[in-house]
């Protein structure tokens, strides 16, 4: 909540903003944080107010909180905001984009109409988008190809598209809510999980499960997204410097999420009672049609189009 | 307490009783008789939904997303459903330090209070409910894909309860509060 | 209108005095800050709401309605039984009886209520029969209730699981030894007044009596054994485990031939009450938790604290005595809520383990239980014997230094809660 209080043209407004990583996290000390500083730094009358570690709760409501103004700003993945736009899902379908290459490319091109369709449905603003990693599998074996994820229960989040994803990708999902997976996983209840690697090592996954297996399935992505109720409030001068901080932070994120990655892999790698299994080791051409085949009969009206299109730009 | 709502019954020495416990109307008990039945359904759910959830590990075929919001949406339900119930049968969890302090017409006099209270914060409530029912026309929860504004509803019916309910102990204050017992309960 | 925060805190105690249900008296104050704070109308319902949808949280109505069934079940009474013809021959019988029999049940029970509203009507009575005095008899059956909120499963340590985040099965495993230190507590007290007691007298010892017994309780033994067999081979997680132990209640209720149409609905409706109450609170709860997080009440909280020391063992000390004094007038559930979000950072950075931190926690607050003005354990052993507050109370007082020195035990050595979790690999 904020109190505008004129101050010549900028009037002193609070933002929070909301995530769900934890602080250990490049998304946040390499994004949330560089945020604030930025902003700050430039004396607009703006303060940020950081909630990282979902404190200020689950990732769908969190979202609903910021269509109604009660959080400002949140880094939210897809499936999260699908409820209220179900396009944003097929984005996080598997393997819809090749890389991330792929996925900032389509943004940079598409991002522009898509993103205000989004406005329109939801009267939330998505700035930009921040790389989060590349999911992939962690497991108690390796998974090169689709047939090795048969008989093997692995936990996916318990949302539509992450579980559209494990049939797409021939998996035996698992649901187990996030507070109970490292006792699951412990206990064999589920014998492995998808995540970025750097949020499995953040969540301590990887002391259970040692076999990785770079599938790099889906593209990672945490949108930036402002609630229109406090674009409203603020000026245009700090509208402006909000919008470019964002933009600007995304390419310093990336390269922070990508050393961090590297840092956790060579570790898992030097590491004797590991395996890695490296990308070039999965059959990726097999998981690929695999998931495209299961799409395209999946989706329907403009979710189909949404998804072609993007594979068609692959 | 952890879990029984018979907090402090007879934390004060009772005042003998002049006055036979005040039953409530029909429509009231029909109502309670409702909510009641409504939580009872939700506690079942919650058994069933949690035990297929185990079973559907071991038994892939009885996979289903569904269950686990099942279970979590009937928690919801069963808690607001019986928000009036509570009030209206002197059962929900009170703090009743008061009592050791005030004795006759001060105790109703404070009763009096405590009951508008409730009523208020019960009417704030509904208010509320009727906002996020406005607020949400199209969102869905995840897996059940249920409209949330159709589960705002039960809040609404809840507190709309209390609120009636807490409005008749208004009127009932000068009397004793009848002793609640979950184990009796219908 | 400007509403400070602490002008929250002062309306949530003035509600509370006026015996506005605690959850209630939760929400108002907080509803009223939020749309002061510029929230949207909607916002105080939309955190009570989501505050409830927590997968964890189910183990709360699933353990609840198992300990409702094990007493209308007659699971209760079968332990007493056991319980009696196994102690038959020490002197002051009746009172280890009495511990025995909160042990065994409370492997079934999650939370101390059941336990006294169902065994203290057979135990007080059977105990006073047998030359005990009333306020011995009472104050050990309110004490060794206790026994069943800490022992898995629990109640409290199911909601402090879900509210800290921390593993239900690691904090189940942490409770245990803690739980059988309070019984053997209460041994030691037993023990030393019976030494100076020859008067009460001890039911006689009888073999066949005791076969019968042991029976009698070969189902309701496979309870604990199933759950933590269970839980420990990843069969299913400590939530799910709760649905099955209702299950083995339906089973064992079908075998006993006790469990009828009617009890079925009656052990619904029992549930579906006290969930009710429960459920506001950690509702509410979690509105204002959402509140003191967003004014970052932790870290105002953590600087103050570590103003004074950064010892860990200093901050323990503190979280004893203001437990201890907080226990006296609050409710259990509302102050675990309220209290982890705040503390558990404070004591995290202090490098204290969460695992023993609520295991304290737990202990501490369930002391509270047995002490006015607000006891619910203290009013129900009084209503169900049907003798005065005050009564009892005499009689749990000296029952109150095993029950502290067990907890300065636990607190002084973490060692003896993380063993167990360590060893089972949590
Ligand atoms: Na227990
Ligand atoms: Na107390």
């Amino acid at each position: 909540g904020n109190t505008p209080a004129a101050e010549g043209d900028n009037p002193a407004l609070t933002l929070k903003i909301g995530s769900s990583q934890p602080e250990a996290q490049p998304n946040f000390y390499c994004g949330m944080k560089l945020l604030k500083e930025r902003i700050e730094a430039q004396n607009l009358g703006l303060t940020i107010d950081m909630f990282p570690n979902s404190q200020l709760g689950p990732d769908a409501e969190r979202f609903a909180s910021v269509q109604t103004g009660d959080i400002d700003i949140d880094l939210q993945g897809g499936s999260a905001m699908s409820t209220a736009f179900p396009q944003i899902g097929v984005l996080d379908a598997a393997y819809a984009f090749n890389d991330v290459d792929h996925f900032f490319t389509w943004i940079d091109r598409n991002g522009k109409d898509f993103f205000t369709e989004f406005n329109t449905a939801t009267d939330t603003t998505i700035v930009d988008a921040w790389y989060f990693g590349m999911r992939t599998f962690t497991a108690t074996k390796p998974i090169r190809k689709p047939a090795d994820l048969a008989g093997l229960k692995v936990r996916f989040p318990n949302t539509p598209q992450f579980l559209a994803n494990a049939k797409a990708l021939g998996a035996d999902a698992v649901a187990i809510a996030v507070e109970e997976l490292y006792l699951a996983l412990q206990q064999g209840v589920a014998q492995g999980q998808e995540n970025p690697v750097v949020a499995t090592h953040a969540q301590k996954f990887d002391e259970i499960l040692k076999v990785a297996s770079l599938t790099d399935h889906q593209v990672g992505a945490h949108y930036v997204v402002v609630s229109d109720k406090t674009l409203d409030k603020m000026s245009r001068p700090q509208k402006d410097a909000l919008f470019k901080a964002i933009h600007d932070i995304r390419a310093e994120n990336r390269k922070c999420v990508d050393d961090e990655t590297g840092k956790v892999l060579d570790g898992w790698r030097g590491d004797s009672a590991r395996t890695v299994v490296e990308i070039d080791q999965v059959d990726r051409a097999a998981f690929i049609s695999k998931a495209e085949a299961f799409f395209n009969t999946h989706f329907t009206g403009e979710n189909l189009e949404l998804y072609k299109s993007i594979r068609a730009s692959a | 307490m952890t879990a029984e709502p018979v907090d402090s019954p007879d934390a004060p020495p009772r005042p003998p009783e002049p006055e036979p416990p005040w039953r409530e109307p029909r429509i009231l008990r029909a109502w309670a008789a409702a909510e009641l039945g409504i939580a009872c359904l939700a506690v079942a759910t919650i058994f069933l939904s949690v035990l297929w959830q185990v079973i559907s590990r071991y038994v892939p075929a009885l996979n289903w997303q569904g269950v686990s919001e099942l279970a979590n949406y009937s928690l919801i339900v069963l808690t607001f459903i019986m928000v009036g119930y509570l009030i209206g049968n002197n059962g929900h969890i009170v703090i009743q330090i008061i009592d050791y302090a005030v004795k006759g017409r001060a105790l109703t006099v404070v009763k009096v209070i405590s009951a508008a209270c409730t009523a208020v914060i019960c009417a704030l409530m509904v208010w509320e409910a009727w906002e996020l029912i406005l607020a949400y026309p199209d969102r869905r929860t995840a897996a059940l894909e249920i409209p949330l504004w159709i589960l705002y509803t039960l809040p609404l019916a809840g507190f709309l309860s209390g609120a009636v309910r807490a409005i008749v102990r208004i009127f009932l204050a000068g009397r004793p509060d009848g002793f609640f017992d979950a184990a009796e309960a219908r | 209108m400007i509403l400070e925060l602490w002008m929250v805190g002062v309306a949530i105690i003035v509600l509370l005095l006026l015996r506005v249900p605690v959850g209630l008296a939760f929400i108002g104050p907080c509803l009223w800050y939020a749309l002061a704070d510029g929230n949207s109308s909607g916002f105080a319902l939309k955190t009570t709401f989501d505050g409830l949808n927590s997968f964890p949280l189910l183990a709360v109505p699933l353990f609840i309605l198992v300990g409702v069934m094990a007493n209308r079940l007659g699971v209760a009474d079968r332990l007493y039984d056991f319980c009696l013809a196994v102690l038959g021959r020490i002197r002051g019988n009746l009172a280890y009886v009495n511990i025995g029999t909160a042990v065994g049940f409370s492997w079934m029970s999650g939370s101390a209520l059941a336990d006294v509203a169902g065994l203290g009507k057979i135990e007080v009575p059977h105990m006073v029969k047998a030359g005990y005095p009333y306020r011995f008899a009472a104050g050990l059956t309110a004490s060794s209730s206790l026994i069943s909120p800490v022992m898995p499963p629990s109640i409290p340590a199911v909601i402090y699981a879900a509210t800290a985040t921390v593993s239900t099965g690691a904090l189940f495993a942490a409770s245990i030894i803690p739980a059988l230190l309070m019984a053997a507590g209460l041994c030691v007290y037993v023990f030393l007044w019976t030494a100076r007691r020859p008067d009460v007298t001890s039911v006689p010892f009888d073999r066949t009596r005791l076969r019968s017994t042991a029976i009698a309780t070969i189902g309701p033994a496979f309870v604990p054994v199933i759950l933590l067999g269970g839980i420990l081979s990843g069969t299913f997680t400590p939530t799910e485990a709760a649905s099955v132990a209702v299950l083995l209640m339906v089973v064992l209720g079908l075998l006993y031939r006790t469990l009828t149409f009617r009890v079925m609905i009656q052990s619904l409706r029992e549930t579906a009450v006290i969930t009710g109450g429960i459920g506001l609170i950690l509702g509410s709860a979690a509105l204002l938790g959402l509140i003191l997080t967003r004014a970052h009440v932790s870290r105002d909280v953590a600087e103050l604290v570590t103003s004074v020391s950064t010892e860990p063992w200093i901050f323990m000390i503190m979280v004893n005595v203001v437990l201890l004094i907080l226990g006296t007038v609050v409710d259990a559930t509302a102050a675990i809520l309220v209290l982890v979000p705040v503390l558990l950072p404070v004591a995290v950075g202090l490098g204290v383990d969460p695992v023993y931190f609520g295991v304290v926690m737990i202990m501490n607050l369930m002391i509270g239980l047995l002490t006015p003005p607000v006891g619910s354990v203290l009013f129900v052993t009084a209503s169900v014997t049907g003798r005065p507050v005050e009564e009892v109370f005499h009689g749990i007082i000296p029952f109150l230094v095993p029950l502290v020195a067990v907890l300065v035990l636990v607190t002084a050595l973490p060692g003896f809660v993380l063993w167990l979790p360590h060893l089972l690999g949590f």
